[in-house]
């Protein structure tokens, strides 16, 4: 398995080593040497047949691309004669196969659209038309997926869906030409001892988002998106600092309304700077005076708005803003503000660089002709304001405290609008530029710029060692089946020693040793074990073969992708014989341990009947009863410990529980009450049968061990197996939450489709029959990552974040499995502080047990958006939720460590019952560019349990195979025994005990270690899953019926089996069977 | 004391050949004799003459060849398996020299065990086998184990478990033949007690003169050909 997830990784990378992988644009140059790229997830529909195609790779490539796959593609270069009216694209098998499409068709293909400011802020757009982008292309080629036609940056061993285009073309679909947001770097790379460094270098502040421009008193730095992000800020704020700079903080916002009295001015801007005065150019009082500052809560005002509202200096005024609520709405604020002066509209009062080019406000040749991102009432300007707006355009026209900006305006995105830095006196403006911007850079972390340098092909090693160690897990469902080959080898060895009791009889009479004989025994023995193990190691490879093409097919299921191969390394081949050899020693040892208590004459008569009837026992009974104590121990600490951490515990309860029944049974043959008279009657003939079977404790044992484990292996297995129809979607603390839907959109939403007016904001018809009236829509952010599902074989690295919302904490909901303390409603867990650093955490408990390997209470650390450490306190696990690919926090706490996550791209949904397809339809059909899906909850958690019940049959094979040798061990042991009691049976059958009697004894003899076996299987197989069962109440689940059938074609197959033995027996003549007795 | 049922054999110009290999080897051949209830016979002869291919036929563990054996007028042969099975266990019992008891099961059991084979028969074979031991003189010894049990002991339990049904027929193949002079006396002792006491019929084959001198009547087996009955 590690061996084809290495291979896929390579196979998807080629010649790429690492990348540099941007949120936002960088220069196609900025790296001599590098592919440049871009990579945006996006949506395609077959414009024919409707097809849809989600989650897709959207790769726009030049020249270099290609050349970074040492096989090349051929397909690629046909995306060299562009079409700028109808772009070419290339498919790679898996999109154009969900697509239907063919080369020659037309496809629609919706990408996200790049904006400087982000669309959770006033001057964000969230329109879809603003969102997406939206080109019509023709498939100019379908490329296999192989090599670069497995391209992706995800850790995922299913086949990515690659579409393939013109770097132009997606370029200048998404107005950046120019610019990427991928650089991938090849296999020289690897040779560049400090890649960060070299990438540092190479950045300029532009490529940080750093909008840096120059007047004759100070340098302004500006952010692309508008606003200065705190990391920026502070690092500007530093490098001022060491070059002794003077530094000026600036914030400008837009007022919705500025009102004194009756009076009122609309939509204008209001700055704060700090501080106040030289060597910046400064505000001056219609006095003459200068100010020196504003105070909180104060504001100043030019002669012009001054004069529009009438109000004297003293006068309380309103001013209405905007600010944003919960989902992202847009709502409208007021504080009242003191006028403290009126400032004269030179220097600092007139100038316009304090505001910000906001595009479609700063090029507006009238107030009327705004094309702002908030709504905005032309009704309200009148002539004057558009007087202003040709006179001084954008210009402030009122001035308030930075204190008093911040706690309106501040956002997450940071609180200043631009930056000030005038350079100590005397020195060159020109040379003070290039020094701060050298200072500025050196204290940027690539993070904090959404830059990020990858080493894909470590990070791809790194997740191919898997997050699921099939070595392991293969071994421990294969333990019993191991146990059963080495008790099978033990048993045909030993069945071998006790035919050859003469000879081992006459070697001891003659003088040899015990030691010697037992050596010359453990030789033959290695010998045989040697020649086995060569035969067995290409049968082994042989068989794991069979395995991965299993999962390549008809367990696809759980691995995903069919691109799994055999890999037989030559450590591997050799552990394993090693392995095996010791095992079948162990086994012969055990077998040939008791020659020297059996005495000579004993040997020489080829008796080996055990001397003593209660030898033993003692000793037997002690492990029978501490085994079934520890059984209940570890079943009632499996209770105690809840679902989360009790599978060893439940399996070493079953473990236990099986050791102590073939313990008691071994007490049993060996007890001296086993020799109470068998009375007359109809009891004596099942007496008989009894007594046969302890007569020889040692071979029944190991056929009860043998029948025993492939039973325990199965039931537990079956037993486990999720059945994901078991309840209906209403129950709120159901695996679904009472949601019937689970939906993701690939470019985020801004509106809430949960509330009418987000709906019409939207597009979202809602039908004559009001289908969305009942219906409720939680809406989550996500932080892409890594599936931290059993979907994905990696391991994750950076898994999928959820961040939860009020409403869904406040509504409560789904299944637990086990929480960090017992609590009314588990979800308030997640807004409980922790500690500096850590943040409470949901996940699914599969996930976190097997794919994560944590627990409850454990942390998982993870860096946040800014490239800081962070740990995520898992505080509940889901049961059997459908949040196994990715984990759950609030969403106050992924805003406070992913600011830049802006939008909602899950969404949880209750629909009506009966109208559940009508709402999954006209979302999806009216967010198509968003790429948003919906899917019944039921068969999100199916496919996950699909993934688990498919696990569960290939174990379930292994319980099969086990089930094989212990039928052949029972197989054995009947033939052997008929063999050598083919005298006994001669001579019963002299006295009248006719075949079809002696044939019912030896199958009851045999359905009694049979029905035992299963017994103790079953039972061992209970105390396992019983604790699990019992902690989750979950019973109705498993599947009783077949379970019972099963073991009911286990005993038929057996008892038939030994039928055919025993028949065969009893045709051989009756004289040449008491001949050979004598 | 109960007795056997009175039984009457006859063996008519019993024949019986084998071909191990390329050539047929007439092991018995034509072999007559008659018996009724209280008579016992011994036969004697070589290794190889036929001895117990000749009690084997009788006790239907074998099937002549040519001619007959009849058994109160009926000829076990032509029985079906299961009747033949039950024929056998109601009417034969067998001695055999190598004992053939069986070592998981007791003394007593080992004596029990032709009754336990058809469920009619079982309800008194615990108080017979005890009551057998007791005459063949291990009533002390009830619970043992066939290994625990010396040659003689042993033999005496096949005898004990060859009369458990009352047969008015018993076969006993070399019974004294592993055993030394004294042992063997006392077995042969025992066994022509018990033939008095339950009057059936009892055939001896033997190499042991002392043995072949007890019964009435006695004859000489050479190449499958008897001589002196």
């Amino acid at each position: 398995m590690r061996g084809s997830l290495r291979d896929l990784a390579l196979e998807r990378l080629g010649g790429i080593e690492r990348a540099v992988v941007a949120s936002g644009f960088l220069r196609e140059d900025l790296l001599p040497g590098a592919a440049p790229a871009i990579l945006l997830k996006g949506t395609a529909i077959h414009a024919v047949s409707r097809a849809r195609a989600t989650r897709i790779n959207v790769v726009g490539i030049d020249d270099a691309f290609p050349d970074l796959y040492p096989t090349g593609a051929p397909e690629l270069e046909t995306l060299r004669a562009s079409d700028p009216a109808l772009p070419p694209v290339v498919l790679n098998e898996t999109l154009a196969r969900e697509l239907s499409a063919s080369p020659g068709d037309a496809i629609l293909l919706h990408v996200p659209r790049s904006a400087d400011a982000p669309p959770d802020t006033v001057l964000g757009r969230r329109d879809t038309a603003a969102l997406v982008t939206t080109m019509r292309c023709t498939v100019r080629a379908v490329m296999p997926d192989r090599g670069p036609g497995r391209f992706s940056l995800d850790l995922d061993q299913r086949a990515p869906r690659d579409l393939f285009l013109a770097l132009r073309d997606l370029q200048k679909a998404a107005g950046r030409a120019g610019r990427v947001n991928l650089l991938l770097l090849s296999v020289g790379a690897r040779e560049d001892p400090d890649p960060a460094g070299t990438l540092a270098n190479a950045l300029d502040l532009e490529d940080l988002g750093i909008i840096l421009s120059r007047t004759p008193d100070f340098i302004s730095l500006e952010a692309r998106q508008f606003v200065l992000a705190p990391g920026l800020a502070e690092a500007i704020d530093s490098a001022a600092a060491s070059l002794g700079a003077s530094l000026q903080h600036v914030q400008t916002s837009l007022a919705i309304e500025m009102r004194a009295g009756d009076r009122s001015i609309p939509y204008s801007t209001v700055s704060a700077v700090d501080p106040l005065g030289a060597p910046f150019p400064g505000l001056t009082l219609v006095d003459g005076n200068p100010v020196a500052r504003v105070g909180d809560g104060e504001v100043l005002l030019d002669e012009w708005a001054a004069e529009a509202l009438g109000a004297p200096t003293g006068a309380t005024m309103e001013l209405d803003y905007f600010e944003l609520g919960e989902s992202e709405r847009l709502l409208t604020a007021t504080t009242t503000l003191r006028l403290n002066g009126i400032v004269v509209m030179t220097g600092l009062a007139a100038d316009r660089t304090l505001t910000p080019d906001y595009p479609g406000i700063r090029d507006a040749r009238d107030i009327a002709a705004w094309d702002p991102p908030f709504p905005m009432n032309l009704t309200r300007i009148g002539p004057r304001d558009e007087q202003y707006w040709d006179r001084f355009g954008a210009t402030p026209k009122a001035f308030v405290s930075i204190e008093t900006a911040r706690r309106l305006w501040s956002t997450r995105y940071g609180s200043l609008t631009a930056m000030r830095v005038a350079p100590p006196a005397g020195q060159d403006p020109q040379a003070f530029m290039l020094r701060l911007a050298r200072e500025i850079k050196t204290r940027i972390p690539l993070e904090s710029a959404g830059l990020r340098l990858r080493d894909l092909r470590e990070e791809g090693m790194r997740a191919a060692e898997g997050t699921t160690d099939f070595s392991a897990l293969f071994l421990a469902f294969s333990f019993f089946l191991i146990v059963s080959c080495a008790l099978l080898c033990g048993l045909i060895f030993r069945l071998g020693v006790e035919r050859r009791a003469p000879e081992i009889g006459v070697l001891l009479a003659t003088g040899y040793p015990v030691r010697s004989v037992r050596r010359r025994f453990l030789a033959q023995g290695l010998a045989l074990a040697g020649a086995g193990a060569a035969l067995g190691l290409p049968g082994g490879a042989a068989y794991a073969g069979l395995m991965m093409l299993g999962l390549g097919s008809i367990w696809r299921g759980a691995a995903g992708s069919g691109d799994l191969h055999l890999h037989v390394g030559t450590a591997s081949l050799l552990i394993g014989g090693a392995v095996s050899i010791g095992t079948v020693m162990i086994a012969i040892a055990w077998s040939v341990r008791r020659l020297g208590r059996i005495r000579v004459p004993a040997l020489l008569s080829g008796d080996l009947t055990p001397a003593g009837g209660s030898r033993g026992t003692r000793a037997v009974s002690w492990i029978a009863f501490s085994c079934l104590g520890l059984a209940a121990a570890m079943m009632i600490g499996a209770m105690l410990a809840g679902t989360a951490s009790s599978a060893a515990l439940s399996f070493g309860a079953g473990a236990a529980a099986l050791a102590s029944a073939l313990a008691f049974f071994a007490r049993w043959c060996r007890a001296p009450r086993r020799w109470r008279a068998i009375g007359a009657g109809r009891g004596a003939f099942a007496a008989m049968a009894a007594r046969n079977c302890s007569w020889n404790p040692g071979r029944s044992l190991l056929s009860l061990a043998l029948i025993g484990s492939a039973c325990f292996v199965i039931v537990t297995v079956a037993a486990s197996r999720r059945d994901s129809g078991e309840e209906g979607p209403a129950a709120l603390d159901s695996t679904t939450g009472g949601y019937s839907l689970f939906a993701e959109a690939e470019i985020p939403l801004h509106e809430d489709p949960g509330t009418p007016q987000g709906r019409a904001d939207l597009g979202i018809p809602d039908p004559a029959g009001g289908i969305f009236d009942a219906t409720a829509i939680t809406s989550l952010r996500v932080v892409p990552g890594d599936d931290a599902s059993c979907l994905n074989l990696y391991r994750p690295e950076r898994p999928r974040l959820l961040g939860v919302p009020g409403g869904q904490i406040r509504r409560g909901g789904f299944r637990f499995s086990g929480l960090a303390r017992p609590v009314a409603n588990p979800w308030d867990l997640l807004r409980e502080p922790i500690e500096p650093g850590v943040v409470p955490a949901f996940g699914d408990e599969a996930s976190v047990l097997w794919i994560l390997h944590l627990g409850l209470g454990r942390d998982l650390a993870v860096d946040d958006e800014l490239g800081r450490p962070l740990r995520l306190r898992f505080v509940g696990l889901l049961e059997g939720s459908p949040f196994q690919s990715e984990l759950l926090i609030s969403e106050e706490d992924l805003l406070t460590h992913f600011p830049s996550r802006s939008g909602y791209a899950a969404f949880l949904i209750d629909a009506p019952v009966g109208k559940t397809a009508a709402v999954s339809r006209v979302l999806e059909e009216t967010l198509a560019p968003h790429g948003f899906d919906a899917t019944p909850m039921a068969d999100r958690i199916a496919g996950y349990s699909q993934v688990e019940n498919t696990y569960l049959a290939t174990f379930q094979v292994l319980g099969g195979l086990g089930l094989l040798m212990g039928s052949l061990g029972l197989g054995i042991v009947v033939a052997r025994n008929v063999l050598e009691r083919r005298g006994e049976l001669a001579t019963l059958r002299a006295f009248g005990f006719a075949r079809g009697k002696l044939a019912r004894l030896l199958l009851m003899e045999n359905l009694v270690l049979m029905a035992f076996g299963i017994l103790a299987g079953t039972g061992a197989a209970l105390a396992a899953v019983a604790p699990q069962l019992a902690v989750v109440g979950r019973t109705g689940g498993a599947p009783w019926i077949a379970i019972g059938l099963t073991l009911a074609a286990v005993l038929a197959a057996g008892m038939a089996s030994t039928l055919v033995a025993v028949l065969g027996a009893l045709r051989a003549p009756l004289l040449r069977a008491l001949r050979e007795e004598r | 004391m109960a007795h056997a049922d009175p039984i009457s054999l006859k063996v008519s110009d019993l024949r019986k050949s084998h071909r191990p290999g390329p050539d047929v080897v007439e092991v018995l051949r034509g072999i007559s004799f008659q018996m009724t209830a209280g008579d016992s016979l011994a036969v004697v002869g070589p290794s190889g003459s036929g001895k117990s291919t000749l009690l084997h036929v009788i006790g239907t563990l074998d099937r002549p060849t040519s001619g007959s054996v009849e058994i109160d007028g009926r000829i076990p042969h032509d029985l079906p398996e299961p009747e033949l099975a039950l024929f056998r266990n109601r009417r034969i019992g067998f001695v055999f020299q190598d004992h053939h008891l069986l070592p998981q099961y007791s003394v007593l059991e080992n004596v029990m065990l032709p009754a336990l084979a058809f469920s009619c028969g079982g309800g008194e074979a615990p108080a017979r086998a005890r009551e057998l031991l007791e005459r063949v003189g291990l009533g002390h010894r009830l619970a043992h184990r066939p290994p625990e049990l010396s040659g003689g002991e042993r033999q005496r339990v096949a005898v004990a478990r060859g009369l458990i049904n009352r047969p008015g027929l018993l076969l006993c193949d070399e019974p004294t033949g592993n055993l030394d002079g004294a042992a063997a006396e006392a077995v042969a002792a025992l066994l022509f007690e018990l033939h008095r006491q339950e009057r059936n019929i009892l055939i001896i084959v033997t190499h042991s003169l002392d043995l072949a001198a007890k019964p009435d009547r006695r004859f000489r087996l050479t190449e499958g050909v008897c001589s002196g009955i």
